[in-house]
Parts: C-alpha cells; sequence; structure tokens
C-alpha cells in the first residue's frame, strides 16, 4: 500500500511530530506509516484524512500485490 | 433460556478481550528498582549467606514480579503500533518458551553425557527459570520491535 502522508504533511507544512500530536500516536509511527513499514487501522487513517481533510483513498492507495 | 447463557457468556468473554491489563508508565521505574534489588540480594546471598534459602526465593519472586511490571508497564505514548508490537513479542515469547522447556532439559542431558555421563540425569526446567525466560524473550523482542518499528 502506497501513501502520500509526506506530501500531505508537506502541503500543511507540518512535522511528523506536529501530526503525531494532532492524531495522538507517537512520532515514529507516523514514521512507521510514511515508510511503508506499517498500515494503520482504519479509524487512524480517519483521523489522518481528517488533518489533511481529504478522502482516505486519496491518502492511501492499494498496489497490485496488496 | 439458551440464548441468554449464550449471550452472557459472550459479554464475558468481550470483557476479558478488551481488558486493560496494563498498568501506568511510572511502573517501569518500580520494576527497574525491584529488579536491581532482587539481583542484588542473590548475588549477596552467593557470596554471603549461601545457607539461607529464603532470601533466594524472595530473589527469584521479586525478579519476576519486577520482570511483570515492566513488562506490563505502559510505553508513554501507547498507540496502535505498541499494542501490535506487544502482541508480536508476546506470541514470540510464549513460542520461545514451549520450545526452550522441550529442548533445553534435553540439551543439558547430552552436554552431562558427554562431560560426566555417570552423572548425567535428566530433568525439566523449574518454574522460575522457564517464566524467567519468557519475560526477559519478551522484553527483549518487544524493545528490539520498538527500536526498528
Amino acid at each position: 500500500m502506497k501513501n502520500r502522508i509526506k506530501i500531505e504533511r508537506a502541503i500543511l507544512d507540518i512535522t511528523q511530530e506536529d501530526l503525531s500530536n494532532k492524531i495522538g500516536v507517537s512520532r515514529q509511527t507516523i514514521n512507521s506509516i510514511e515508510k511503508n513499514r506499517y498500515v494503520p487501522s482504519t479509524v487512524l487513517a480517519l483521523k489522518l484524512s481528517n488533518v489533511f481533510n481529504k478522502n482516505v483513498n486519496e491518502i492511501f492507495e492499494l498496489e497490485k500485490n496488496d | 433460556m439458551i440464548t441468554k447463557f449464550c449471550e452472557a457468556e459472550y459479554r464475558r468473554l468481550k470483557k476479558i478481550q478488551n481488558y486493560q491489563y496494563l498498568i501506568p508508565n511510572h511502573y517501569k521505574k518500580v520494576g527497574i528498582v525491584l529488579l536491581i534489588a532482587s539481583i542484588a540480594a542473590l548475588i549477596t546471598r552467593k557470596y554471603l549467606f549461601e545457607d539461607v534459602d529464603i532470601v533466594q526465593e524472595i530473589g527469584r519472586k521479586g525478579m519476576l514480579l519486577a520482570l511483570l511490571l515492566i513488562t506490563l508497564s505502559k510505553e508513554k505514548i501507547e498507540d496502535e503500533l505498541i499494542t501490535k508490537l506487544r502482541g508480536q513479542a508476546f506470541a514470540v515469547a510464549f513460542i520461545a518458551g514451549v520450545i526452550y522447556t522441550l529442548v533445553q532439559p534435553l540439551i543439558n542431558y547430552l552436554v552431562a553425557l558427554l562431560i560426566k555421563p555417570e552423572k548425567a540425569i535428566y530433568s525439566d526446567l523449574g518454574d522460575f527459570i522457564v517464566m524467567w525466560f519468557m519475560l526477559v524473550i519478551y522484553l527483549t523482542f518487544f524493545y528490539m520491535f520498538k527500536r526498528y518499528r
């Protein structure tokens, strides 16, 4: 699964730390999601979608092998 | 009647499943202090009062309790990734514990056969060593998973 979190963060000009504080997780968790090492739960994906004000589908995208 | 019984059972099961078994983060420090005290008690016993079994008992139980406190204490930010890593570390520790319990006595026996065949006897591991092993494996893997998350 691909994600655009880094890009969306850049658009809002916020750091991983800022984003993690907004959705109540650790900075390392945001880093793991950005690097595709961890697939977040639907709840966390919806929280991210709220912060970026975009649909979940616009932030996360399935890849061929998913 | 049966439906009500099933519903009650289901509710009980869900209660166990959703039970928050973690304790506040500051218990980690309590656990570390207790762990150091237990190790100190066990070392002191080894060199000073070798025939006092109660010191060994208290030291061992204290060490298990300390490791359990560290295991169950929350991280500063306890998020869903940490919960997942905890689950994975518990699984590794459980499987490693069972394999260790099955294999280690055999290894001990074979090594004893090679070194002192006349004194080689097969004996199972004690409960302390198995519990200690599982807790240590859990903590090692949890902190490794956390570091490379």
